[in-house]
């Protein structure tokens, strides 16, 4: 059960600082806001923040344990705050209620990742049996998970928008289906959320509960794939998508 | 929320129609863009263009007293007058490009 499910966190770990790394790179020079915020999500707390902060725990030295931990947290925290920024930015561009609600969620991320980071300075490993500490967990996993059922609930907006817009002979059949790849990604990660704060909730371990860990280990594997379908799709892929609409890429 | 530069200069004209008032104008051009599927906040002069094409019509036949052809003629030449949007940032171009 572990291997398999290191097996597929990791491969979701490279999937994601793989595609975050394409966009950041491709972003800063075209100076294009909504690729390096999405980029640098993807790069910042799946890609680099979750495995320093889990591999902190297996380094010898302490003070370069602490310093892991530290580190990745931070990027964990800076990574998911770029989500609830993408979602404003991209879906809610003209909305002060959805920039608010992306500086909230930020701080809101920023407070528990920081008595996460104290609670292990203070205790290692064993922080998680501060209150204040799994408080803040389950807070930093809720927030995620909204931020997360933010995602899905634009994606599947924009889908149902853009598949309207094809019966016009506007709208790409690749780009609607983006979205719904996208808002079903964004689904299954709030359930992975959910059931890890359930657990860590009813005082459980998250990395050793048998549901949390199946869940995490399955969403990760499922939306490696869905990764590679929304940000590198196989031509033969987009061929299919396109099977009843040729030339439709350049209706609009 | 305000509409894209697009969606305002059309609002314009079609208020200024035989009939018609500000509001009115907005929330028969906001059912059109509905039954596109496309955003006042986003939408381009393109796709206006459709829009005032295909299913704008059907909306102004229930205003009475509206001459339909001419006012969407109008509507298009408006359109067509309006210069090049910089930079399209929506939803629909962003997602286009992700996976270049």
């Amino acid at each position: 059960m572990f291997a398999f499910a290191l097996a597929c966190v990791g491969i979701y770990t490279l999937m994601s600082a793989f595609v975050g790394a394409r966009l950041v790179r491709r972003a800063l020079p075209a100076r294009g806001m909504p690729e390096l915020l999405m980029g640098f999500a993807y790069l910042a707390a799946p890609g680099l923040g979750y495995p320093l902060a889990v591999g902190s725990t297996r380094v010898q030295d302490p003070t370069i344990g602490l310093a892991m931990f530290v580190a990745g947290q931070t990027l964990i925290v800076l990574g998911c705050s770029c989500f609830f920024f993408f979602n404003a930015r991209v879906f809610r561009p003209k909305s002060v209620l959805a920039q608010g609600a992306a500086a909230i969620g930020a701080v809101l991320f920023a407070l528990s990742g920081t008595e996460i980071a104290r609670g292990h300075i203070a205790l290692g490993a064993d922080a998680l049996g501060l209150a204040s500490v799994r408080a803040a967990s389950v807070t930093m996993l809720s927030v995620l998970g909204l931020a997360y059922a933010w995602t899905a609930y634009e994606g599947f907006r924009h889908h149902r928008m853009m598949r309207r817009r094809e019966g016009l002979g506007l709208g790409d059949p690749v780009v609607a289906n983006r979205f719904l790849l996208w808002a079903v990604a964004g689904s299954l990660q709030v359930v992975a959320d959910a059931v890890s704060a359930y657990s860590l909730h009813s005082g459980g371990d998250m990395t050793a509960d048998p549901a949390s860990v199946l869940a995490t280990s399955l969403v990760g594997i499922v939306n490696s794939g869905l990764l590679v379908l929304i940000f590198i799709p196989p031509a033969r892929y987009a061929r299919w998508l396109m099977r009843d609409r040729p030339g439709a890429l350049a209706a609009v | 929320m305000a509409g894209s530069g697009a969606f305002e200069a059309i609002c314009g004209a079609l208020a200024a129609a035989e009939g018609m008032d500000r509001w009115t104008a907005r929330g028969t051009l906001q059912l059109s863009l509905m039954d596109a599927g496309l955003d006042a906040s986003t939408v381009t002069a393109a796709q206006l263009a459709i829009v005032v094409e295909r299913l704008l019509p059907r909306q102004l036949q229930s205003h009475g007293g509206v001459n339909v052809d001419a006012l969407c003629l109008r509507l298009r030449d408006t359109l067509a007058s309006l210069p090049e949007a910089a930079g399209d940032e929506s939803a629909e171009s962003v997602f286009g490009r992700i996976a270049r």
